[in-house]
Order: structure tokens, then sequence, then C-alpha cells
């Protein structure tokens, strides 16, 4: 089976500025990926350029098989099977809902198109809306038109641009699981771009996360989240403090402990540690220097005695208030990662 | 409303690479419509050489830069000001005020300045009075002054920006004001920091119009005394009856042009403002009692009156007076063909400044990249610069192709394609006008969100089916206002039909100059009132579209 | 949308073609006359159509405007005559190649020599008087100077009495560029300084200008004759009297309409002819319809004009107003005369 997106050495670059720096990226027919990076990191021109509402300078696009741009083609975007949802639904504000699920489907028997829209509104749950008019939907419902929208045509491709941004925070969720469950329902490859870590990490089969117009790792949720490949993914992707690593006798151990790491692992290497991976206990060379509330758990910083800091997830009921002498060790179980040192930031 | 910091504020707004199609049209059109001003300037450039740019050139600099300052003010003031009152209050009479105050748009400006001058000047029944009552010294303010243009001007324009401010102030939601209210703002501070803020790509259009017109205003100013470097050109030209000397002034009036150009890109922003969904139902409009819903009637017919309902009537008044008037009949065959061809000047000429200004809005809107942003600045122009000067720019280009075509070999050349037939007066008063139907239709587009059409593409709608299906339906109230502005705008342009037509092709308002020339104001009374009449048509036009469209909304 | 698009195009089509039609349909006349004068222009020519049997059609507009015109169209021109109301026009046309030479007894005799080109090249039609005007009852008529009446009015006793033509007239500008032909140009320029200093009114037509002496806002000013004429003919008892001006020295100054044939005429032997009866048979139905002065001094004015009296002419120097307008403009400007 073909892939339906394949990206090589893409480059698009404005003036100085470099949008997308050589960008290779291949996705599955069915997957769903999620492209997560800091504002202006070049995520949005990714979707553009796949989209055919830009040109690359160099490399190639291919979507399900056929090349729509490199040096010599160029695809236009009503020609390129891939679909659009953006952040502010974009619905055609003077048609139908049921017309504006129907625009895409120009060729078609009247018939069949009708069949279409019906069973796009009935998998959003549209169908009693059919006649109404964009501006008298809630947020939540203007978002799956515009998703029945993109799918009435059969995609390739959907690209959905920061698609849940724009809707209340206590909607967020419930539209969000209920549209990315009709993207799996319908089998279609989805990218979807978003600046919201847990978004991307919920709902995605592969993560990539991008800055400065390059690509800083893909993989799955799991892999980007427990192994990123250097500090910016870790950081970027959770709550990330980081130690130095000492290896003897072929051991590695940080100011926390010894690390359960496979053995022979290089020197010059730091520790990633989340605030999950991390425990204190009272009494000890450290001190607590922050604490935060958070409900379910407490936020606890906590200096060691090298001067640097770690933050621990606390389970409830444990109380440490600041200034408070403790330990820190690892908890048990946790595996962190080793990165190496030179990796940047 | 985009909310990701954009750091490429214009091409966000672009979709596509470009199609060539629609770019190489978008740029054709600037080109044609630029050419005669090119040329005038060429033309001038090329044979002057001796000729100096008059002593008080100057002075002429400073006068326009206060009118235009003058004019800019004043109707914004009454613009703004008015939009504000009836869209946002409720008092006796608003709902007639609100459409009539649109209807100073049919009054040209040189009639209203005519009617002006004669009621308050010297010899006017006004100041014959107040010397009658307190003898031959009392003192009265200068009517006929930089002051009594800016008046008479502000009251014939301000009809730009209040259907901009309007438009700007309904199409907002209310949401936006409740949210803003909700914040703690009063409503003068939410209009003041909100609303005024958000209208400012409407208003920022509307005025670029008002300054236009201002700056190739030849007719009223001289009424006034002011010299403007507009008037300047005219006086070099017709001093030493030769217009390439001239044409280093018109050359100053395209500076001028520009920096109104530039000032409305400044107003605008880098910002471009997209409504989410498109229709808001405005504010709701509260209840002025007592006085204060009085005093706020009282406003709005004053400046109705003073700019619409008294001069009228005053035309009126000497159209009866002169009825008997030997010579013209006005029920003379002839001025049936008169108003006949006035219309169907008007009505081919908007058609077509529309078309071409949503083929630009369109280019544009597809990504064409600087070229065709330049194409779009560059029809904007023709009506920065007087009539006579864009006349003068067809004959020039016109000569030039005929040259050509003569030494190419064809016998004969154009012939006499310009001055021989109306379509010399079709092109240059399109050159003169496609800016405003530009402009409108500009103002409409800004209001599409880009990923609505980008949707639409990528839904596999081709650049024209997109244009037809999903653009033009959004664009129909900029396509409205566009046609409006060209009609009422052709109707009472002048020196371009007198300067380019062919023999026995009379408009409405070539017979009203062939009277008002001479003096003959009774006469001239009863063709500026069809004027007025003429151009009040559209004008309903697009008061019923709006008020139409105004109840259908929920 | 469709239907209108379609109404558009029909609409174009149907004017496109009506435009087309005006030369399709009528023949047209045999001689075509651009012309920057048009009152009774059609009387005249029909008179003149009755007469001869040739046919005329007029094109009227601005002086400077229609010149340009003229030589925008060259070769293809249609005009046979272009006829404008200013001498200094008639000599610039002259001066830029536009009227040919005609070879005419009947034009020599009818026009006298300062009111025509030596060469034939154009031919004064129509006279008319620029000369002071004034309310009998604030001025008597004996406090006006007879040697420069124009200049006198630069005279501290008319200071914010006087109305004149705002500096875009041309009349202004011919009168200007008369004062600089007598005086020089330095003199010139006091006079019109003169004029400011006395806060003279500025007015933007000459009929406000009269209204204004009849309402008596100003007591004195300067006008074109005929338009005392018009006035005084709906009312009779309009307070406003013509002073024929400078009759002790250079004389009233006095301008002309007047026509040439054109270069690329295709009918000049018509367009001779219709030159020919204007300058005599049909002098005064050129003229009197607008209280003008016969250039022919074998054709009586009107009798409302010969009531004003007889009067001493500043002799017309084509050349000199037609080159000094630009210095004129030039002039008024340095003045501050607006």
């Amino acid at each position: 089976m073909t892939d339906a997106l394949v990206l090589s050495a893409v480059a698009k670059s404005y003036g100085a500025t470099l949008a997308a720096d050589g960008l290779d990226l291949r996705v599955g027919t069915g997957e769903v990926v999620a492209v997560i990076g800091p504002s202006g990191c070049g995520k949005s021109t990714l979707l553009r350029l796949i989209a055919g509402l830009e040109r690359p300078d160099a490399g190639s696009i291919t979507v399900a098989g056929q090349v729509v741009a490199d040096a010599s083609t160029f695809t236009h975007p009503e020609r390129r099977r891939v679909g659009l949802v953006f952040q502010d639904h974009a619905l055609f504000p003077h048609l139908t809902v049921a017309r504006n699920v129907g625009f895409g489907l120009r060729g078609r028997a009247r018939g069949e198109r009708r069949a279409r829209v019906a069973e796009l509104l009935e998998r959003v749950h549209l169908t009693q809306r059919a006649g109404r008019h964009p501006h008298q939907l809630s947020g939540g419902e203007q978002q799956r038109v515009a998703l029945a929208r993109a799918l009435a045509p059969d995609p390739a491709l959907v690209l959905f641009d920061e698609p849940f941004s724009s809707l209340d925070e206590h909607l967020r969720g419930r539209v969000r699981g209920e549209i990315m469950g009709t993207v799996r329902a319908s089998g279609a490859t989805a990218i979807v771009v978003t600046h919201d870590q847990d978004e991307a990490l919920s709902i995605a089969d592969r993560v990539v996360v991008m800055r400065a117009g390059r690509i800083e790792q893909v993989g799955s949720p799991q892999e980007v989240f427990e192994a990123p490949a250097n500090r910016f993914v870790a950081t970027f992707m959770g709550d990330a403090d980081f130690l130095p690593v000492t290896v003897r006798d072929g051991v590695a151990s940080c100011e926390l402990g010894e690390l359960p790491t496979p053995a022979g692992a290089p020197a010059s290497q730091d520790v990633v540690l989340r605030p999950h991976e991390v425990t204190v206990s009272p009494g000890g060379p450290a001190e607590v220097v922050g604490v935060e509330y958070h409900g379910a758990f407490t936020l606890a910083t906590v200096q060691l005695a090298s001067g640097a800091r770690v933050r621990s997830w606390l389970p409830p009921h444990t109380a440490h208030r600041v200034g408070e002498r403790v330990s820190a060790g690892l908890a048990p179980g946790a595996r962190p990662v080793l990165l190496d040192a030179a990796t940047g930031d | 409303m985009s909310r990701e910091p954009a750091p490429r504020g214009v091409r966000r707004r672009l979709v596509g690479e470009g199609r060539w199609a629609w770019s190489a049209l978008a740029v054709l059109i600037g080109v044609l419509v630029a050419a005669p001003i090119l040329a005038v300037v060429v033309d001038g450039l090329v044979n002057a050489g001796s000729a100096e740019l008059p002593d008080d050139v100057g002075a002429m600099t400073l006068t326009s830069i206060w009118l235009l300052l003058g004019v800019g003010i004043g109707t914004s003031v009454l613009g703004i000001g008015l939009a504000w009152l009836t869209t946002a209050f409720d008092f006796p009479l608003r709902r007639l005020l609100s459409w009539a105050l649109v209807l100073p748009l049919a009054m040209p400006a040189y009639i209203l300045g005519f009617v002006f001058l004669s009621t308050f000047d010297v010899a006017g029944p006004v100041q014959t009075a107040l010397r009658d009552w307190f003898g031959d010294d009392v003192w009265v303010p200068q009517v006929r002054s930089l002051g009594g243009a800016v008046v008479v001007m502000s009251l014939t324009l301000y009809p730009y920006v209040y259907l901009m401010a309007r438009a700007a102030f309904t199409e907002q939601s209310a949401r936006t004001f409740d949210a803003a209210r909700s914040l703690g703002a009063g409503r003068a501070r939410t209009f003041w920091q909100v609303l005024l803020p958000l209208a400012r790509p409407s208003l920022a259009a509307g005025l670029a119009l008002v300054m236009m017109e201002t700056l190739t205003d030849f007719a009223t100013v001289q009424y006034f005394n002011v010299q403007t470097v507009s008037v300047g050109v005219y006086l070099v030209w017709k001093g030493s009856y030769d217009l390439h000397s001239a044409t280093q002034l018109a050359a100053l009036v395209l500076l001028f042009a520009v920096a109104v150009l530039a000032g409305e890109r400044m107003l605008r922003g880098g910002a471009r403002f997209h409504q989410r969904g498109g229709s808001g139902e405005g504010v709701a409009r509260v209840p002025l009692h007592g006085v204060r819903g009085w005093l706020a009637c009282l406003a709005g017919l004053v400046v109705l009156g003073a700019a619409f309902v008294l001069p009228v009537l005053r035309l009126a008044t000497w159209a009866w007076a002169g009825r008997d008037g030997s010579g013209t009949d006005p029920l003379d065959a002839r001025f049936g063909d008169y108003i006949a061809n006035s219309v169907s000047l008007a009505l081919v000429v908007a058609v077509i400044c529309v078309l071409l200004a949503v083929v630009i809005g369109h280019a544009q809107r597809l990504g064409g990249g600087a070229l065709v942003r330049a194409a779009g600045q560059a029809t904007t122009f023709g009506y920065a610069v007087p009539g006579a000067v864009v006349g003068i720019g067809v004959l020039i280009v016109m000569a030039w192709s005929d040259d050509a075509l003569v030494a190419l070999g064809v016998e004969g050349g154009t012939g006499l394609l310009i001055t021989g037939s109306v379509i010399g007066i079709l092109i240059a008063q399109v050159v003169r006008f496609v800016a405003p139907a530009h402009q409108a239709v500009d103002a409409s587009y800004a209001k599409i969100a880009p990923s609505i059409t980008g949707s639409a593409l990528s839904l596999g709608a081709g650049p024209t089916r997109v244009l037809a299906r999903v653009h033009l339906p959004q664009l129909r109230s900029g396509v409205t206002v566009a046609a409006v502005l060209v009609l009422v705008d052709v109707i009472k342009e002048l020196p371009l039909v007198l300067l380019l037509r062919p023999f026995g092709f009379t408009t409405v308002s070539v017979w009203v100059y062939q009277l008002a020339r001479e003096n003959f104001w009774e006469k001239a009374a009863l063709p500026a009132l069809l004027i007025v009449v003429l151009a009040l048509v559209p004008v309903f036009v697009l008061i019923r579209g709006r008020e139409v469209r105004g109840r259908n909304l929920p | 949308m469709r239907r209108t698009a379609l109404a558009a195009g029909l609409t174009v089509v149907s004017v496109v073609a009506s435009g087309c039609g005006i030369f399709s349909d009528d023949e047209p006349a045999d001689l075509q006359v651009y012309t920057a004068r048009h009152y009774d222009l059609e009387k005249a020519f029909d008179e003149f159509t009755e007469e001869t049997g040739i046919t005329v059609e007029f094109l009227d507009g601005d002086d400077a405007e229609l010149l340009e015109r003229l030589k925008k169209e060259g070769e293809d021109s249609p005009a046979d005559i272009f006829m404008t109301v200013d001498a200094g026009n008639l000599w610039n046309a002259a001066d830029q190649g536009q009227f040919q030479a005609l070879t005419s007894p009947a034009l020599d005799a009818a026009v006298p020599e300062d009111l025509r080109d030596p060469d034939g090249q154009w031919y004064g039609l129509a006279m008319r008087a620029r000369t002071v005007v004034y309310n009998p009852e604030k001025v008597d008529p004996a406090e006006i100077d007879t040697t420069d009446s124009y200049a006198a009015l630069g005279d501290p006793k008319w200071r914010g009495r006087v109305c004149m033509r705002d500096a875009t007239a041309s009349y202004t500008q011919s009168l200007v560029a008369s004062l600089i032909d007598l005086h020089g140009r330095e003199r010139a320029l006091e006079i019109v300084e003169s004029w400011v200093a006395n806060d003279v009114q500025i007015m933007s037509n000459d009929i406000e200008l009269l209204d204004a002496i009849d309402a008596g806002a100003c007591d004195i000013g300067i006008s074109n004759h005929y338009y005392v004429g018009r006035q005084l003919e709906d009312d009779p008892d309009y307070k406003v009297k013509v002073f024929w001006a400078s009759q002790d020295g250079d004389g009233t100054h006095v301008n002309i309409s007047g026509a040439g044939v054109t270069t690329n005429s295709d009918n000049a032997e018509d367009a001779q002819k219709l030159l020919e009866w204007l300058a005599t048979d049909g002098q005064s139905h050129f003229v009197d319809g607008n209280f003008e002065f016969p250039v022919n001094p074998q054709v009586a004015p009107m009798e409302l004009l010969a009531g004003w009296g007889e009067f001493k002419r500043m002799p017309v120097d084509a050349k000199a107003y037609g080159s000094l307008n630009a210095d004129a403009v030039a002039l008024l400007g340095e003045a501050d005369y607006e």
C-alpha cells in the first residue's frame, strides 16, 4: 500500500527566514499524525505546502503516490485530494450546512451527492441541522460541519490547522474526542497541527516535533515523551529537568543515585527527569524551594546539594513546606532517558 | 481574527501561489489603467524642459494640505459621528435619518458650492438681509475661503465615510461589543478603543476616497478661490495653452495621491481583520430620551438639511423661476437623449469597473505576489488625477498607438477611435473610476477569511468556481457599493466627457456645464436637479439593499 | 448572479452599439466646428445652413482642452473650424500650427486689421469690452480716473470697495497680459499689488460680481460689458452702470471671439464660406444674442449697446495676450492675487 504522504527534502523560505529546512516525512494510509512545535516553527507552513497553498523552493511532495510538487511540477490545491479543516472552521456563510458539505462533490450524480451528504451528516450527528446556516450553529457544531465537508470528497489526506484552539476550554475535550473518533472511524489519514502537547500526545499515532523549520523528532507519543531525541523535545513535550551523569565502573549515576541503564553508557551525558520519576522524602541535603497545589497532585521544586533543581509530583496528602530539608530520589521502576549532553539547549 | 502571531502578515491573507492567468489579467488591467497617467507624465517630461514650476507652488502645496486635512477631519467627524449615532442609539426619526443621510452622495460638490455661495456670499440673500438689518458695515466671515470650501466639500463627501463606518459598525458582532462592555469599558470607551479600531480598514478606504475626490476637485475650489495644486495644473495649462508645462504640476498631484494611498495603508495597518461569521447583528441600540433624543435628531436633520434638502429646494425654486426662460425647453426631446446618454454611460462604466475590481481582488487573493499588488495600487491613480488630465492621457496613448500602427503599416492607424466614438469616454471613465470600485471590493475581500478560499480550493473548486460560488456571494455588498459609487461618480463627472465626447454626444453634466458656464443658473438648475435625481437612483438601490438584508438577519 | 451578468453584458453591447450608431445613423454634417463659445451658435449656424445649404455641427468645450484635443487627433481630427473666445488662444493655436492661412478679400474687408491675423490664419468675429462697472448710487462716475481706469482702482480711495474676478479666469489673465504689454512687467506688478493692497474682493464669476455691486456689497469692479447687458435686460432697474475705461489714455481693454480653419480640415472651402458669412451677413445673428459688439464696422451693434455710447478701444495685440499669458499667471501669483 502506498503512503498517503511522502515529503522529501522539502524547503521553503520567506526572505531570510527558513520556514521549512529540508523536511522528510512519511505518513502511512490511515495514520493520524500530530505536528507540534512552538509558534513560528514552520508547522503551518508545512500544512500550506502539503495543501498546495505554497510552492516549495526545493524537494518533493507526494500525495497518495502522485507527485504534487517538485522542481518541475506543481499541482494546485483543487487537484490534490487534500482536505483542510481550519481553526476558524471557514464554513461558507451563505450556504446551508448540507450545501457546505456537498460543495466538494461537484461532478457526481445528484442522487449520489445527496446520499454522501446525508451519510456524512449522520456520521457527525448533524442530520437535524442540514438546512441551517453556519451562523446558527455552535462552535463545536461548526467544527463538525467543517470535518464532514473536508471528508466528503474522500480525500487522500485531511489536514487540520489548530482545529480545536478556537473552542472554549470545557468544550475542547469533548469536540476533540468526537472529531477524532469520526476521523478514525472513517479511516482517513490525518495530519493535525497543534501547539498543545496533551492534544498531540492523546490523539496521534505519531507525533512530529518541529523547531525553526526542522523536524526534531518523529515518533509514537510514548517515544517522543519518554525517549526524547534531545533536550528541546524533552522540555517541549512536558516538564523535564536535567542532571549530569557520571559513569564509574560501567555504572551510571546522577545526584539522585544510581541509574537503571544498560552498562557501557558513554560519558558526558545528561539524564532527563520527569516530575513523576522523582520522589521526595523528609530529611536530607536538599531543600524544598517551591510548592504548587494541583488538586490531584502537588508539584514540589527541590534544590539539590549541588544547586541543581528537580521537580517532583508528590502523592496526595504528602505535605512538604517550603524551606523543609528533604532528600530526593529516583522513583521505583523509573527508567529515565540519557541524552548526549552535547545535544544542546 | 487571526490569533496566532503572524510575522508574514501580508502573506497570510494570500491563498496559493498565484495563477498565471489571473495574475496576468490583473497586471494587464493595472498597466492599461495606469498608462494614460504615466503617458501624461512622460509626455510632459520629454517635451517640457524649459517650463518652470510656478512661484507659488509652495503656497499651493500648503493650501492643498490644509484643504485635505480640513475635509478629512470634517468628513470623519460627520461620517463617523452620524454613523455611530444612528447605529448605537435610538431617537426620533432615526430610521429615516439613517438612510437619508446617504443622500448628499448624489449632490455634486460643484453644484452645492454654487448654491452655497449664491446664498451666503456678499450678494446672496443672507448677507443682504444682514446688511439691511445692521447696516453695510456688519461683519461677516469670509465665505469665499478655504473654510467655506472645507464646509461644502465635507458636506458633500461625508457619505463615503458614513457608509463605510455604518457598514463596519453593523457588521461587527454584538458579541465584540458586549465582550468589551463586560470588561468594564463604558459605551464611549468601547467605541474609541474597540469598534473604531476594528472599523479602521473600512474607514481608511472611505477616507481615501474622500481625499482623492478633494485632491482632484477643480470646480468647487475655484468657486471658493482656493488655489490647490490641481487648480495650479489648470492655471498653468490654460495660462500657457500648453499641456506640457502643466505636467510637472500633474506629477505633484500624483505625489499627493501616493501620499494619500500610503496614508490609507498606514491607517489600515498591517492588520487585516477577518471577522468570524461575517454577518454581525450590530450593537443593541440605546434609546435616548427627552432633550438628548431630540438633540440627536436635530444633529442629523441639520446635516441633511444643509447638505441636501435646502440646496435641492433652492435649485427647485430656480428651476421654477427659470421655467419660461427663453431658449432651453426642458421638454425638448434632446434632453431625453442626454439622460439616456448619462445613464447608459454610467451603467456600462460601472459594470466594467466592478468586473475589473473583482478580477484584481481575486488575483490578489490567489497570491499573485508583489506584481499583482502593485497592479492593484496602480488602478487607484486614475482617481487621484483630475479628470481632464486623465482625458489628455487617453488621447496621448491613442496618438502613440496610432503612430505605432501606422509605423507597422496599418493603413490609417486607429483612426478616430477615441474621439470619434464613446469608446474614449468609456476608457477614460474606467481609468478614473476603477479606484472606488477596487476600494469597495477590496474592503469586502478583506472580510473573507483566507481560510475560506483555502477550504474552497482544497474541496476541488478551481479559481473560477471559487470566485463564482464562494467569493461573489460574499462580495455582494462590496460589489453593490462599488457599482453605486461608480454610477454616481460617472453621472457627476464632467471634464472627461467634455474633452473626449464625439459630435452629438451630450450628457446631463455637459448640459449643466453649458448653461452654468455662462452663469445661466436659473436655466442650469433644472439639469442640475436632474443630475441629483439620477444619482439618487443608485443610492436608493444601495439603501434598499441594505434594508432588505438587515431584515433577513436573525 | 448569472442573470445580472447577462443583463450587464447586454447593456454593454447595446450601449457600445448605440454609441457607434451615432455615426452610422446620422450622416456627418458638411462642417465640424470645435468651439469654446456656444451661446446662440445653433441659431447662427441654422441660419447659415438655410442660406447656403451647408450643414454645420459643433462641439463645445474649454479653450485649452479643445486645442489639446485638436493637436492629439492630428490628421484624424474631424474639425474644420476651431473657434475660441480669446485672442491669445487664437494666436497660440496659430503658433502651434493648428490653422491654415486663408486668402479672403471678404474677411479682410469685414474684420479690422488688429482683430485678425496678418497671415489670415484666424479672424475675430465678436468683440467684448472688459471695462469698469459701478453702482451709480455709490459712485459718481466723475470720481473714476479716465487715463488709466484699471490701474487707478489701486488708488487707496477705493480701498475695500472693489470687486474683481479670480486669477484663474482667462478674462483676468488677458487683462493683466495687456497691462504687461502696455506698461512693462514691473509697473504691471505694481498695479496688481495695489489692487491686492486695496483688499479687492475676488469673485468666481462675472454675474456674481455684478450682483454684488447691485446689492451694494462692492461699489466698483471690472466686468465684461455683455453681462451688464444681459442683467439689464432681465431687470431694467439693475444698479450697475458701464464706464468706458481709459478713454483719455490707451482705451478700453477688448478681446475677441474668433475662429480659423484647421490645418487638417477636409472641407476648407466651405469652412471659409462660414467664416466669411459670420463676419458679414451673419454678424448680427452671431453677436446680438450675447450683447456683444460686431467686429465688422459696417454692422451696427444692438440698440442697448449703442445707447452706452461709442468708445475708444485698446488695440488687440493677440500675440501679446497669447505669449504673455503665462507671465500674467505668474505675475498674479507673485502679487498674491487669488
